[in-house]
């Protein structure tokens, strides 16, 4: 300002030293910095009452500290939710690990044809978003000859499955004996369960993904938008850990359907294998087939380098890869006279 | 100077109010998926005791006529009836292997014992007997109702529930529609058909086709 303004300034100022045009002009300023701060803010005019927890919500226990009551309680506003959210009345109960057993899942590659039944049968059994779409089963389609997973695609949609040149190695959450996830949980989400299981508390993680991060086969998934579930798609049949449906927010992943598995049930991806190329079980039971199956099977693991000890074991047992099946031949050649 | 300040904080206000709000992550497409795709109970028509088969619509039992006829030489091109049947069971080419020439309602072992169609896998297991001893373990095939052994609600699926005993290969089915990955849609589609990809040692075998997959 010049010295003329200076002086005029001066001369109309009150007893507090402020004049007329500073006090317009500074709260001119300070105004319109609160607009644009309170503008700034405005994503949480979008928050509606969903978004908020309840108290019940808020002042609830981790898992492991929650006795009989809390838990019945958290049950009851979880069902309480999905009532309102589905008009569908859940079965959603708590189910503690069973003594001596350690699941172990095996997988059959000269099996598996790649069809992803086991991809949308889990989808359609665990309440997951169908828009965006969240997939806990990842087949990569690999070409014959190398276990180099940088060559796998998994965006495959060939007409038939399978075609001679490839094999199928679907991927999902390997519920690791030494895991990762769990170690980066900065609030104790996930752990692993005397079952072998690594499951996620829903209500308690925060939504940070370091997880999803730690996890080196991509079995993670993180909801970024509301899962788009309707009536007509939900599994009433629920668990705590595993199927009950989830917010925004939070991360999830395959959880070996603990709801059916812990009750002696068969995971929904081995029940809808149209080859039967997918074996579960308890490891530590001597005449389970996934015991047999360590046993006598060429079984390896994905990333045994980065050691973290996977429960899902694959191998090969066929002859032949499945498009030079010399069988096939010998057999046309013997027809043909 | 103040000025500018409140004309810059007014533009601020005006964007955010204004501006298009909290973004949120593209919501992607449902999966069109049948519910007979991911059916869980669905297992091929096993044939029961006594045997059926359809014949000009009319739904008989196989004595009905081969009660009264004569089968004919043994070779199952020169067959006249049940004609939709093709035989591709490898080497096997003789129907008179697995069926009984003296009695159509059963099955035939070898040493010519007969069985009912309901012990069908003890005639597989005849020529397949290291699958057979897979398959009691739960190895080959599929149980289905529990992991638990000796549970009474885990029931081994029967040969014939996954496999036609007249074509027991399986045919190639259309696979179910890739993930949506939002993020890099466009540039996979454009990997799609790359095959082995660039680190892959493989990809210097791409061309030469004399060459088997190698011990990498």
């Amino acid at each position: 300002m010049c010295q003329e303004q200076e002086q005029t300034e001066t001369l109309h100022q009150d007893g507090l030293g402020l004049s007329r045009r500073s006090f317009l002009r500074n709260s001119g300023a300070a105004v319109s910095g609160m607009a644009a701060a309170v503008a700034a803010l405005s994503p949480l005019m979008e928050l509606d009452g969903d978004d908020i927890p309840t108290i019940d919500a808020f002042i609830q226990k981790h898992y492991k500290e929650m006795d009989e009551s809390d838990m019945q309680q958290a049950l009851a506003r979880i069902s309480a939710k999905v009532e309102e959210r589905f008009g569908i009345e859940p079965n959603l109960r708590d189910i503690k690990p069973k003594e001596g057993v350690e699941f172990v899942y095996a997988l059959n590659l000269s099996r598996c044809i790649g069809c992803r039944k086991c991809v949308y049968a889990c989808v359609d059994e665990n309440n997951q978003s169908r828009s965006p779409q969240v997939q806990y089963i990842r087949v990569l389609e690999m070409p014959t000859g190398t276990l180099d997973i940088e060559a796998g695609n998994h965006n495959y949609d060939t007409p038939t499955v399978p075609d001679g040149d490839h094999f199928y190695m679907p991927i999902q959450c390997h519920q690791c004996a030494d895991p990762p996830c769990t170690k980066v949980c900065p609030v104790e989400a996930t752990w692993t369960e005397p079952d072998g299981i690594t499951v996620i508390d829903y209500d308690w993680c925060i939504g940070c993904r370091y997880c999803e991060a730690a996890c080196p086969y991509f079995a993670r998934r993180f909801n970024f938008n509301e899962p788009e579930i309707l009536p007509e798609d939900l599994n009433p049949d629920m668990a705590y850990l595993s199927n009950r449906p989830r917010e925004k927010g939070v991360v999830e992943k395959c959880h070996f359907c603990l709801h059916r598995t812990r009750e002696g049930g068969q995971p929904a991806c081995l029940e809808v294998c149209p080859v039967g190329a997918r074996k579960f079980g308890n490891v530590l039971d001597p005449k389970s087939e996934v015991s047999e199956i360590l046993r006598t099977k060429r079984v390896f693991v994905l990333k045994e380098d980065v050691g973290t000890l996977p429960r899902f074991f694959y191998y090969f047992d066929e002859r032949y890869p499945r498009g030079d099946d010399a069988e096939a031949e010998q057999v046309e050649q013997v027809k043909q006279g | 100077m103040r000025l500018l300040i409140t004309l810059i904080f007014l533009v601020l206000t005006a964007w955010f109010a204004l501006g298009s709000g909290s973004g949120s992550p593209p919501k992607g497409v449902r999966a069109q998926i049948a519910p007979e795709d991911i059916d869980r109970t669905s297992a091929r028509e096993v044939m029961g005791d006594p045997p059926v088969s359809v014949m000009g619509g009319v739904e008989m039992s196989c004595d009905a006529c081969h009660g009264i006829f004569e089968s004919g030489k043994e070779e199952s091109e020169s067959r006249q009836q049940h004609l939709e049947i093709k035989l591709e069971h490898g080497l096997n080419s003789r129907c008179f292997n697995c069926h009984s020439r003296g009695n159509r309602n059963k099955l035939i072992l070898p040493g010519e014992n007969e069985i009912l169609f309901a012990d069908v896998e003890q005639l597989c297991a005849s020529c397949h007997g290291t699958t057979y001893r897979d398959w009691a373990v739960g190895i080959h095939g599929k149980a289905r109702g529990s992991w638990e052994i000796g549970s009474p609600e885990r029931r081994l699926m029967v040969c014939t529930e996954c496999h036609d005993p007249h074509h027991p290969a399986f045919r190639p089915i259309k696979p179910l529609p890739p993930p949506e990955t939002l993020r890099m849609r466009a540039t996979e589609r454009k990997l799609q058909h790359a095959g082995p990809g660039k680190r892959n040692p493989l990809r210097q075998n791409e061309h030469a086709s004399e060459n088997s997959p190698s011990d990498h």
